[in-house]
């Protein structure tokens, strides 16, 4: 891989100061961002992809190419989560396999973002559509996981279960779905000039926004590494190979069918991130046997930090050799 | 009359105080995002994910309420987790 991809990612300032925040636990430093500014950065970059995303939307409209790809982006959110849930039974038990598979199956927003921050810093364009793509890809897994869980589960459990209606108001209207969809939706409504005015704070600020939360993710991501010494390589393999599997899946049907290397590389990225906020809350609702201290640090802990670090350069490396 | 305080993870909140609601208990307190040291281990008030931290509730009620919701609520802790402690309480007149 060239080792300009790898540099070029990594010093980025966010991305540094995701390090620096796992820097500062190490060191032990008091460091931390109080609550709830991380949540407000959150919704900040929620709305700015959301709003981006819908303008560009606006530009480029829904024609075959844009549906191919939402189609696609659909297709692996559920294809993941069911073959990595009989990769997971070979060694874990039924409900901790539901709520990684779901995990693994849904996507990462803030992983994303890193993305689309790195296609532009090099200059390779993407559609705006690729947001709708990533909105797309969240709530599916959950309700595959529940499937799987009804499927396989005992009888009685069945019968016990959360009620569906509130596990898909998890899944379909959980916050970061919801303020996704609708700025999306305003986004593609008021065109070029809702962005143009909405650009000052939702463009000019986002890189130094996108810093503070990735700073806040560098010390939670470090807080829970602590966690890993009882999870066994298996898990933690497992966190760092199936987002490459599945991202190389993912990079490889959009080969097969012709997509732009922008949209491949996102993804890409997007089948080989998992989810730490929006599937855990639903898991922890629907899958309360499932142990949060198995899916939650490998999502945080292990592949959030890879695919910002490795994973990024390495799906963007590899759309390279393929669209050349 | 009896002070019943609740420590429960945050997406149980709703739930709890629901069941709570069908007992005819309507008035509570609710503490979010506390922290603190149990036997899941340690539980910050920091994170983004509202998975991992803990919410406290508390409220005041008739013995007879306690022992009416009593069993439903044993069943509650076992599914979701959490702790209940139950103490003598009054109100200062």
């Amino acid at each position: 891989m060239e080792i300009d991809l790898i540099v070029q990612n990594i010093l980025n300032p966010p991305i540094l100061f995701f390090f620096l925040g796992m820097l500062a636990v190490f060191l032990k430093s008091d460091l931390s961002i109080p609550q709830p500014l991380p949540k407000l950065f959150s919704l900040y970059l929620l709305i700015a992809i959301g709003l981006h995303g819908g303008y560009e939307l606006s530009k480029s409209g829904l024609d075959a190419n844009v549906l191919k790809t939402l189609s696609l982006a659909v297709l692996m959110a559920i294809i993941v989560p069911v073959y990595s849930f009989f990769v997971l039974r070979m060694r874990v038990g039924l409900h901790d396999a539901v709520a990684l598979a779901a995990t693994y199956g849904s996507v990462s927003a803030v992983t994303f973002i890193a993305g689309i921050t790195y296609l532009r810093t090099i200059g390779v364009e993407y559609g705006g559509y690729m947001v709708a793509s990533m909105t797309l890809m969240e709530s599916p897994a959950i309700i595959i996981g529940l499937v799987l869980l009804a499927l396989f589960g005992k009888k009685d459990e069945k019968s016990s279960r959360t009620s569906w209606g509130e596990v898909l108001k998890e899944a379909f209207f959980n916050s970061s779905v919801f303020l996704l969809v609708g700025a999306l939706l305003i986004g593609v409504a008021t065109g070029e000039k809702g962005w143009t005015s909405m650009e000052p704070f939702f463009g000019a600020l986002f890189k130094g926004i996108l810093t503070f939360f990735l700073l806040d993710m560098g010390i939670v991501a470090a807080k829970r590494i602590y966690e890993l010494k009882k999870l066994g390589f298996f898990l933690i393999g497992f966190a760092i190979v199936m987002p490459v599997v599945n991202a190389l899946l993912g990079m490889g049907l959009g080969y097969y069918f012709e997509i732009s290397q922008g949209d491949a590389f996102l993804l890409a990225l997007l089948s080989g991130s998992a989810s730490y906020i929006a599937v855990p809350a639903a898991m922890r609702l629907s899958v309360s046997e499932a142990n949060p201290g198995v899916y939650l640090p490998l999502s945080l802990a292990v592949t959030f930090p890879f695919n910002i670090a490795i994973g990024i350069p390495l799906y963007f490396y590899l759309t390279n050799l393929l669209w050349g | 009359m009896k002070k019943v305080e609740f420590i429960i993870e945050s997406v149980y909140v709703k739930k709890l105080l629901g069941l709570l609601k069908e007992k005819g208990i309507t008035g509570y307190t609710v503490i979010r995002d506390i922290a603190g040291c149990g036997a899941h281990g340690l539980r910050r008030s920091d994170d983004i994910t509202d998975v991992s931290s803990n919410n406290y509730i508390f409220t005041v009620c008739e013995e007879e309420q306690l022992l009416l919701m009593r069993d439903d609520l044993r069943v509650f802790l076992k599914k979701y987790g959490g702790k209940c402690i139950v103490s003598d309480a009054g109100f200062l007149d």
